[in-house]
């Protein structure tokens, strides 16, 4: 008969055995929070979606991490709003057991989710919000690689400064991103062009009829007009600024990328032509291995040039892919110094996250560049670099009179 | 301000909230008649425009906008018109206890339903249609080509909204269904089903020479809402009016 200590130990010895290889197996989970429904710009979600996922077959395809295991991706919609951001972060954090969280796009829901990542000790990834403050709290688990506001807004002073616009007015909605606009703008004009006039309008994010403020900046008769408006403000202030007489009798650059998706031809048509706007990526840059891969696998599926967020999203999937292995844990604290003690191969360089002073917290910053469309439907891939001076690749040109 | 500055605003404001009128109009006439709110407004307007613009992508042309905005009309009447009929109905007819909470459950529903459709169905691109005419002004103001048509389009169906109410034989009816809805039946209206109609009974029943004419004296009377509701097919109860006018 065998005793009861042995019953035990077989016993023992036969769950672990059953249970060794299914957590062998067990995928490892990453969530992708992002706007993919109104009032967030679901377009840059659904970008920044698509990046991550093809980032997630990349490592799987290559074997997974921590010797088999597969990426699976959890993929929650925050709609741009702190309230639904912080309950998908909750969900990812508490019940997908998710090891680390990528997407954020908007600033006010990057801040929102910020402290429950401290709260659950689940990194957060900021891939488009790039509000100061995200960064300049100096949080353990908040890790951003992209562009943040004070550089932006320096950038565009030092454009406005170069071509000798005296009058600039920016209009942005009042969200974190939108107020952060104003102050680094005024700081940044205070700093670097003390003799320009700034004026700033805030709106809020709901309102769709903009035509006021347009028409008060239309008499103000500015040099430039700083569009801040993300998703369907960025548009609507387009559209309504034409409407009014505003643009592009006077030149307006977007704060962001937007124009380089697909949808902006559709969206506003001829309207569309003559806008500035800011980017971070262009198809000639000279990319890493990793993302011209990416580029030419997006190309084949796609049918199109990708955009910035999808190659961000992409690169941030890999690596956490990388740290994971670094860490040889998918514990957060682990995988925080991992991620802090390693250079990983970006998109179109080598990320490293250090901390440093103010808003250079666990940050890496990719460039910025102001580029122009002068031609109504042009591709994105056919415009010029009209700023820095050293990237130069056309000349800015001003728009004829209407 | 100057004074140039502020007749902008105050045009501006005349021509955003002649527009917002009708939208306004829309939802106080579904409150009017059938004492419900309908949440899922927007949600209809919403999916007018998915319509129009589908129809001028890919069906009229961007010359031929002005087809697509009365077809687009119709189909969001069609779909007020299923809504009612298989949703709103029941509260009428005596099948619903709890009217209030049904409706406002119904059409609470029915927005998160129309909103995450447009979103599956359409995906999170915005997309507008080619403006329908050339920017021009009014007064001292700019106003785009589409917004100076939807204004004249709106003042077009206000007044036709006025006429329809004031003059008419079913606007009385509504009107009527709006003060009460308990008198308005002794007068031969059953606002709750289909006593009256909005086509004519041929026989035994009371007859009306124009539409335009009120002939409320003459009407048949109710003959209660349970033994009406089976009465033919092209008929649309004061509540579906209301439901269907408005989506």
């Amino acid at each position: 008969m065998i005793g009861r200590g042995r019953v035990a130990l077989l016993t023992a010895l036969l769950i672990a055995g059953l249970t060794a290889p299914a957590l062998a197996q067990k995928p490892v989970k990453i969530g992708v929070l992002t706007p993919l429904s109104p009032p967030g710009d679901a377009a840059a979600g659904q970008f920044i979606a698509r990046g991550a996922k093809m980032g997630a077959e990349d490592v799987n395809a290559r074997g997974g991490v921590l010797g088999g295991r597969k990426i699976e991706l959890v993929i929650e919609d925050d709609a741009g709003t702190p309230e639904k951001g912080a309950a998908g972060f909750r969900k990812l954090a508490s019940q997908d057991q998710a090891v680390a969280v990528v997407g954020q796009f908007h600033s006010s829901v990057m801040t929102a989710v910020q402290a429950l990542a401290e709260q659950f000790k689940v990194p957060v990834f900021s891939t488009q919000a790039s509000a100061r403050q995200v960064t300049e709290k100096h949080l353990e688990y908040t890790f951003r690689t992209h562009v943040i506001d004070p550089d932006r807004c320096q950038m565009w002073t030092r454009w406005v400064k170069e071509r000798g616009f005296k009058r600039a007015a920016l209009i942005t909605e009042n969200t974190d991103y939108g107020v952060g606009l104003v102050d680094e703008t005024k700081k940044a004009f205070a700093s670097l062009y003390p003799g320009a006039e700034l004026k700033t309008i805030i709106f809020d994010r709901q309102v769709v009829d903009l035509t006021p403020q347009l028409l008060e900046i239309k008499n103000w008769k500015p040099d430039i007009l700083l569009n801040g408006g993300i998703g369907t403000p960025m548009y609507l202030i387009m559209k309504q600024a034409y409407d009014v007489g505003l643009h592009p009798t006077v030149p307006m650059l977007i704060s962001y990328d937007a124009p380089t998706r697909p949808e902006y031809w559709k969206t506003l048509g001829e309207k569309g032509t003559w806008a500035s706007f800011i980017v971070y990526y262009h198809p000639t840059m000279k990319l890493t291995t990793r993302g011209e891969a990416f580029r030419k696998k997006y190309m084949a599926e796609f049918k199109e040039d990708p955009v910035y967020g999808a190659l961000n999203a992409y690169a941030q999937v890999l690596l956490l892919a990388d740290a994971l292995n670094a860490a040889k844990s998918d514990n957060s604290e682990q995988l925080v110094k991992a991620l802090l003690a390693n250079k990983f191969e970006g998109w179109n360089g080598t990320i490293s996250f250090t901390r440093g002073e103010g808003p250079y917290w666990q940050q890496w910053t990719p460039p910025m560049l102001v580029t122009q469309y002068t031609k109504p439907e042009m591709a994105f891939s056919e415009v010029k670099i009209v700023y820095p001076s050293e990237l130069k690749t056309g000349e800015w040109m001003a728009a004829p009179k209407r | 301000m100057d004074a140039f500055l502020f007749s902008q605003y105050l045009l501006s404001g005349v021509v955003i909230g002649v527009i917002y009128s009708l939208m306004a109009l829309g939802i106080t006439f579904i409150y009017s008649v059938m004492k419900m709110i309908n949440w899922g407004m927007g949600e209809f307007y919403m999916i007018g425009s998915y319509a129009q613009y589908a129809l001028i992508v890919s069906f009229f042309g961007p010359r031929r906008w002005y087809l697509a905005l009365p077809v687009a009309m119709a189909g969001v009447f069609v779909l007020g018109v299923v809504i009612q009929r298989f949703l709103l109905r029941p509260m009428f007819v005596g099948a619903i206890e709890r009217r209030d909470e049904y409706a406002t459950i119904i059409t609470i529903a029915l927005m998160v339903l129309f909103r995450n459709l447009a979103i599956v169905l359409g995906g999170p691109n915005q997309y507008a249609p080619a403006d329908y005419a050339r920017p021009t002004t009014i007064g001292t103001l700019p106003i785009s080509g589409n917004r100076f048509v939807a204004l004249i389009a709106t003042l077009v169906l206000l007044g036709l909204f006025y006429f329809v109410i004031k003059k008419t034989w079913v606007g009385r009816a509504l009107r009527g269904a709006a003060q009460n809805r308990v008198g308005i039946q002794t007068a031969g209206i059953d606002p709750s089903a289909s006593a009256w109609r909005w086509r004519p009974r041929p026989a035994r029943c009371w007859r009306r020479t124009s539409w335009s004419t009120p002939r409320t004296a003459r009407s048949r009377p109710s003959r209660g809402s349970r033994s009406s509701s089976s009465a033919g097919s092209a008929r649309c109860s004061a509540a579906s009016w209301a439901a269907c006018c408005s989506a």
